[in-house]
């Protein structure tokens, strides 16, 4: 069964669409990943152009970074001072973010830029993913129990505006979150991602926060930071295709809930190797569709979208 | 609904009938209707099929055509940059038709169309940029020219039995694609006479429009897209809090 999608102005078969969201849903479900960064690159795969599958993924990270934070912000489990802070610098980053993007897709550009940026990432996420399943797998076969300390001294601390953070027992400078903010949210708004893949490790290995309080203020700061995206991807760029990105968040929330439903049943290690590789191959796949020779060598594109 | 669209055919076919008998008196005459006036682009389009009815009492080769609004393309060419294919925009091409396809009952060269200012070679493509020599620009129009056959908005069907004609009424069937532009399209139908020259051109008018839902969101994003963002945003919260609710 074909749907028409509005913006895209092509049809696709709803099922696939579903089941894309659904499967997507499932790991981040299962796992406690957000799958945002598997999600825009399998759409631009399926042929969806680029622009369109990045924003209107922008909108399905509002619902589920709205989702994923209600459980945190229930738990008390997020640093607001901090999310405000990182927030601030993000809200910077994703409007320049949209606007790079807007020049981008203006000059044809987009797409290769959009398959590199996941590329890069995905290869990185995916070998990191490796390493820690490798490393964990050695400390529990040799029994090293590693004792961590609180955080280190670095430049941060030096730099001005030095702020407390009673949450998260930190005194640094609020520059340092905010350009992280503002890094994430740049990449956000170019790949239509809530950034927790790259906000959660800075937080926790450069700023030193406890991870407790990592996921909710990361999540938190995600939903406002993918509501500037998207509106400025509709008010600027007319990308975002809503019913596309309802069909991803229904498959999602069915997805995420029959995951977090069996995640306790099934070996997580071997689910962790699973993903990891699943992310590999999407970045061999994109390496590969950037690499071969295109099928036809012109292509023409209607400014008002649409043949 | 089948019923329906029989009993749409019969009363078409029933008018035409009744044009040959009004119109014997006539000297030549050709008459088309579409047996769809709009075509609504819904939440289910894959596409649709259009048959233009006719009826003539004029003996030669009949033509029946599909063309669609002038508008304009960005051409782009990729190029092997190191490892990686990139994309380089290299023109504009205006003034080509989003659409054009013809159907005939008998086989008539491009050449012979062009004469009467139809056919695909007819069309005078605008290239606007110096850098480009004639044969660059000729060998664009040619690559333009084929990504429309193969997207299916392009189409000849010279000699195809996609017309069929017995006696006097005739029928043209053509496929609409997916992709098609929402507007105004023109329907062309004359007659190629057996001493070479054209009957009158009778012309139509068909209109693809959006409908329910997809003109909803087409509409707003388009023309109110600040309060699309908004709605877009809202709906998205709205949708995240009701799932977030029922899983804590």
């Amino acid at each position: 069964m074909n749907i028409y999608l509005p913006i895209a102005e092509m049809s696709m078969n709803i099922f696939n669409l579903i089941g894309l969201g659904g499967i997507v849903g499932f790991l981040s479900g299962l796992l406690g990943v957000s799958g945002g960064f598997l999600l825009t690159p399998s759409l631009i795969l399926m042929g969806i152009p680029s622009s369109i599958a990045v924003a209107s993924q922008s909108a399905n990270v509002i619902a589920t970074s709205t989702t994923g934070s209600m459980t945190h912000i229930k738990k008390n489990n997020v640093d607001y001072k901090m999310a405000f802070i990182v927030l601030f610098g993000g809200i910077i980053g994703s409007s320049v973010g949209v606007w790079v993007f807007t020049i981008l897709n203006e000059s044809s550009q987009l797409d290769l830029t959009v398959k590199i940026l996941y590329m890069i990432f995905l290869t990185v996420i995916g070998l990191l993913m490796f390493w820690e399943l490798g490393i964990a797998k050695i400390r529990k076969f040799k029994k090293i129990v590693v004792l961590k300390k609180l955080h280190k001294h670095n430049f941060m601390h030096r730099l001005p505006l030095r702020t407390k953070f009673k949450k998260s027992r930190l005194y640094i400078s609020s520059l340092f979150p905010m350009i992280i903010g503002m890094v994430v949210g740049f990449l956000s708004a170019l790949m239509g991602i809530g950034g927790g893949f790259i906000m959660v490790p800075a937080m926790i290995y450069l700023l030193g926060m406890h991870t407790s309080v990592v996921v909710g203020t990361t999540l938190f700061q995600g939903i406002f930071v993918s509501i500037n995206a998207t509106f400025w991807q509709a008010s600027i760029n007319h990308t975002v295709d809503f019913l596309l990105a309802f069909i991803l968040i229904i498959g999602g929330v069915v997805g995420a809930r029959i995951g977090s439903s069996v995640s306790s049943k099934l070996p997580a290690d071997r689910l962790r190797i699973i993903l990891a590789s699943i992310v590999i191959f999407v970045s061999i796949a994109l390496f590969v569709d950037l690499i071969m020779p295109p099928k036809e060598i012109y292509s023409i594109v209607s400014p008002k979208g649409a043949w | 609904m089948k019923i329906f669209v029989k009993i749409k055919l019969i009363f078409l076919l029933t008018i035409l009938s009744f044009n040959v008998q009004a119109s014997r008196h006539k000297k030549d005459f050709i008459e088309i209707h579409s047996h769809k006036l709009n075509i609504p682009v819904s939440i289910g389009f894959t596409g649709n099929t259009i048959n233009i009815y006719g009826t003539t009492n004029i003996d030669g080769n009949i033509v029946v055509i599909i063309k669609g609004k002038n508008i304009k393309y960005r051409v782009n060419k990729q190029i092997k940059k190191k490892i990686f294919w990139v994309n380089k925009q290299i023109t504009e091409i205006k003034n080509i038709p989003s659409i054009y396809m013809i159907s005939t009952n008998k086989y008539v060269s491009y050449d012979r169309l062009n004469n009467f200012n139809f056919g695909l070679n007819s069309i005078s493509p605008i290239i606007d940029n110096d850098k480009l020599s004639k044969d660059e620009k000729k060998e664009i129009w040619n690559k333009v020219k084929e990504l429309k056959q193969t997207k299916g908005n392009y189409h000849f069907k010279i000699n195809h039995n996609n017309l069929k004609d017995i006696n006097s009424l005739f029928k043209a069937t053509f496929n609409l694609p997916p992709n098609i532009k929402i507007g105004e399209y023109d329907i062309y139908a004359f007659v190629i006479k057996k001493n070479g020259d054209i009957s009158d051109i009778t012309q139509q008018k068909i209109f693809i429009n959006r409908k329910g839902i997809i003109d909803f969101i087409y509409n707003k994003a388009r023309y109110y897209p600040n309060l699309y963002g908004l709605i877009v945003v809202l709906l998205s919260l709205l949708i995240g809090l009701v799932s977030g609710y029922r899983k804590n």
